[in-house]
């Protein structure tokens, strides 16, 4: 249970230089005067073991053999070659192209929209025509909502429109059965 | 990659967005003549501001002319597109 122990508590002041002084990075100077703070300080002592126990186990060096290091350069170099290469088809593409061209296409291609849109602005507005802008989703996906809307002209004067087709034909079956005193839509 | 998907992403919403409601109208919208689609606009207009008494009168009549035979119908729908021809001349 000793490694689950939290780390004791050093000097404020000498916490920093007992961390470098375990790693020996503190001058001459300084590792003389914390091991002179050590040899009074019993706190600071069991850090410094504290820091001496633990430390290894936290940083485990593992150390990689060359040949990992040569194939991982390799692989490197491999990688990079291929996202250079897929970074470039395009880059072919214009290659054999002058440097003028380029914006020289750009610019005619959008002269050629300016101009189809000016020209053609009917039938672009008939080719993008959405019908959303004015009836709902419900009527454009139901055919007898939209035959419905189509026919209601129609519909208003349906009364009057059978009446003239009464003239002229013998009554259906099925027109006996219906109201013949329907009002018309102004 | 990442980069990649994101703006796969962002573009097929964008297109589904314009043409969303395109794919959504029936077969049916798709092949009225714009003229139609003009007085399917016009009527549904029209319709929205129908007072209530209207609109159910307009409803029994379309189911009235729906339960009529179909030779029937299409001699009605005849009529009153000769009827407006006449009207227009």
């Amino acid at each position: 249970m000793k490694t689950t122990e939290p780390l004791k508590k050093a000097c404020q002041n000498y916490e920093e230089d007992l961390v470098l002084y375990y790693y020996g990075e503190n001058s001459a100077d300084e590792r003389r005067h914390v091991e002179q703070h050590l040899v009074e300080c019993a706190c600071c002592q069991s850090f410094i073991e504290d820091l001496r126990r633990l430390l290894p186990r936290m940083t485990p060096t593992e150390t990689l053999p060359q040949s990992f290091w040569d194939n991982y350069y390799r692989e490197t170099v491999r990688k990079l070659a291929e996202q250079d290469e897929r970074n470039s088809w395009w880059r072919n593409l214009f290659a054999p192209m002058k440097s003028w061209l380029v914006p020289a296409f750009g610019t005619a291609a959008v002269a050629i929209l300016a101009i189809a849109l000016v020209m053609g602005k009917g039938k672009l507005t008939s080719f993008i025509d959405r019908p959303s802008a004015t009836l709902p989703q419900e009527v454009l996906a139901d055919d007898n909502q939209l035959e419905f809307f189509r026919s209601l002209d129609m519909l208003e004067s349906l009364s009057h429109l059978e009446e003239k087709d009464d003239g002229q034909l013998k009554p259906m079956p099925s027109q006996s059965s219906r109201p013949k005193s329907e009002p018309a839509l102004a | 990659m990442k980069k990649r998907v994101i703006t796969i992403w962002m573009l097929s919403s964008f297109l589904l967005a314009l043409c969303g409601p395109v794919l959504a109208a029936s077969d049916e919208w798709r092949h009225l003549s714009p003229k139609e689609k003009d007085t399917v606009r016009r009527n549904y207009k029209r319709w929205e501001n129908l007072p209530p008494q209207d609109k159910n009168h307009l409803r029994e009549e379309w189911n009235r002319f729906q339960r009529l035979p179909p030779d029937q119908r299409d001699r009605l729908r005849q009529r009153f597109n000769e009827q407006r021809r006449e009207n227009n001349d």
